[in-house]
């Protein structure tokens, strides 16, 4: 099984007429931002792991009711832009409803820069973009070279093994396994940019955000 | 979900150029700035070590390879990624940086001498219509045989365009600011550059000479580098600079440190004359 090569924007897919389709592109960009949604509640805007969760699906199940995805105007700016903005409208809202019925949370970091909370909402996308890339390289490419990768370039620990080491530890050559690494690592970035198209509706937000994530015009 | 560290060697990993179909083997990253990324690599037709930097256009290697000077690094090739990104490999300069060259506090004339070696290059790129626009120390490498190179043209640009802003904060002109550029831009870098070279035991001329250069007001610098490295060279020849306007005794001072010999010779046959004088008087 391989990677598929290139991947069409989820985005412009939300009008398609056919209901499946619209579903499965609400799905791909869900995968692609619930866990960035859920962190930036959690550190942006402090709210509790529970809360955050709740406050995750609740955005979400807005967005479909209200049909906010489908609004975007790629020429506003990013997509990841235009969410995190509906997101912190969604999330003063809530809590304004709240506070009719209890007190607000006072630490919540109101003094928090629009630029720092960009910043963090762009790091955890990064993350989760990251993510599904690893688990869609996993699925399709269960052999040495994946290992390889995970064992050297997903590896947790600080100090990581030598090539010399993963060459004995896998039984191949050193050479193999600077091959290995530079192809697996070809292909992630191949398929960064793959899950990218996905989640961006024109080829100027396709670009700004390559650059972005990977400092490279393409 | 992937931990902070994993999250950064994967961007590490993304962004480290893919030299897949070039001549270029990968050794290691030895520089960032905002103009692109510099790589130490293995030339594998030639078998040697090469400085490559991985940016976004090609704008900067045309540049650089239109500038042939010993005090300017040469561009031996330039290509595209297969992401999309442009690089140009580029002689591996092994030397000093002049942040560490300072430190090793060298006299004040080989510091001076450095400095006009510096401005060489800076004038040739001028004459050819460039200007550097981030001169700064960590931009001058001390090369193994004394050579000075003016490093990092990521910046420059045409003389007679309208640039976007672009420099570093200490160094740069506040003309620049506006992304207005000339000449003098680089000179107003020149003279922070002296700056940072002198000490305060230096001569009051090398302090005045760096405070025009660095004047606030691009009209009242030097016009050129040239004018700069030529009123230097007037000090370290022991004849007055335009920057500095002398007193009597420090004229007088400087002339006789740059003419003991014949002073010598004036006061002994002056000398000779009082003897003979008072001799035949008496």
């Amino acid at each position: 099984m391989s990677f598929p090569d290139t991947r069409h924007s989820a985005l412009l897919r939300l009008h398609d007429r056919d209901e499946s389709v619209r579903r499965q592109s609400f799905d791909a960009i869900v995968d692609a931002y619930w866990q960035p949604v859920h962190k930036y509640l959690r550190l942006r805007w402090r709210e509790t792991d529970e809360n955050a969760a709740d406050l995750t699906q609740g955005f979400f199940s807005k967005t479909i009711e209200s049909d906010t995805l489908a609004r975007y105007d790629p020429a506003k700016g990013t997509f990841r832009t235009y969410l995190r903005t509906c997101l912190d409208h969604f999330v003063c809202n809530a809590r304004k409803q709240a506070s009719r019925t209890q007190t607000l949370p006072l630490d919540f970091d109101v003094a928090a820069s629009a630029e720092s909370a960009e910043e963090l909402f762009h790091r955890e996308w990064v993350r989760s973009l990251f993510s599904l890339v690893i688990e869609d390289l996993r699925a399709s490419r269960d052999d040495l070279r994946f290992r390889v990768f995970e064992r050297y370039d997903l590896n947790e620990s600080e100090v990581r093994p030598t090539y010399d080491e993963l060459a004995m530890e896998f039984d191949v050559t050193t050479v193999t396994i600077t091959n290995y690494l530079a192809a697996m690592r070809r292909e992630f970035r191949k398929a960064v940019l793959s899950r990218l198209r996905e989640l961006t509706v024109t080829e100027r937000e396709f670009r700004s955000e390559a650059r972005a994530i990977l400092g490279v015009d393409v | 979900m992937l931990s902070d560290r994993v999250l950064d060697r994967l961007r590490g990993v993304i962004d480290a150029p893919d030299l897949e179909g070039t001549r270029y083997e990968l050794i290691e990253e030895v520089g960032r700035g905002g103009m692109g990324v510099v790589y130490i690599a293995h030339d594998m037709v030639l078998g040697r070590r090469v400085a490559l930097k991985i940016l976004n256009s090609t704008a900067e290697a045309c540049t650089l390879a239109s500038l042939e000077h010993p005090g300017i690094v040469p561009v031996h090739d330039a290509g595209s990624l297969p992401d999309g990104r442009r690089y140009y490999a580029m002689k591996l300069v092994q030397g000093t940086r002049l942040d560490n060259y300072r430190a090793a506090r060298p006299s004040a004339a080989d510091r001076l001498r450095t400095f006009l070696r510096i401005c060489e290059p800076v004038a040739f790129a001028h004459s050819r219509g460039v200007i550097h626009r981030d001169l700064k120390p960590e931009n001058v490498m001390i090369g193994e045989f004394g050579e000075v190179l003016v490093l990092d043209w990521g910046a420059a640009g045409r003389m007679d365009a309208v640039e976007t802003v672009a420099g570093t904060a200490g160094y740069m002109a506040p003309e620049q600011l506006a992304g207005i550029t000339d000449a003098r831009t680089d000179v107003y870098s020149l003279g922070k550059l002296l700056e940072y070279l002198s000490v305060p035991t230096d001569a009051k001329p090398v302090r005045a000479i760096a405070a025009k250069a660095s004047s606030t007001g691009a009209a009242l610098r030097y016009a050129s580098v040239l004018e700069l490295s030529e009123d230097l060279a007037s000090f370290l020849d022991g004849r007055s600079v335009s920057a500095y306007r002398e007193s009597l005794v420090e004229r007088a001072s400087r002339w006789l440190s740059g003419n003991k010999t014949l002073a010598v010779l004036i006061l002994t046959y002056v000398l000779i004359r009082a003897a003979i004088f008072f001799f035949v008087r008496h």
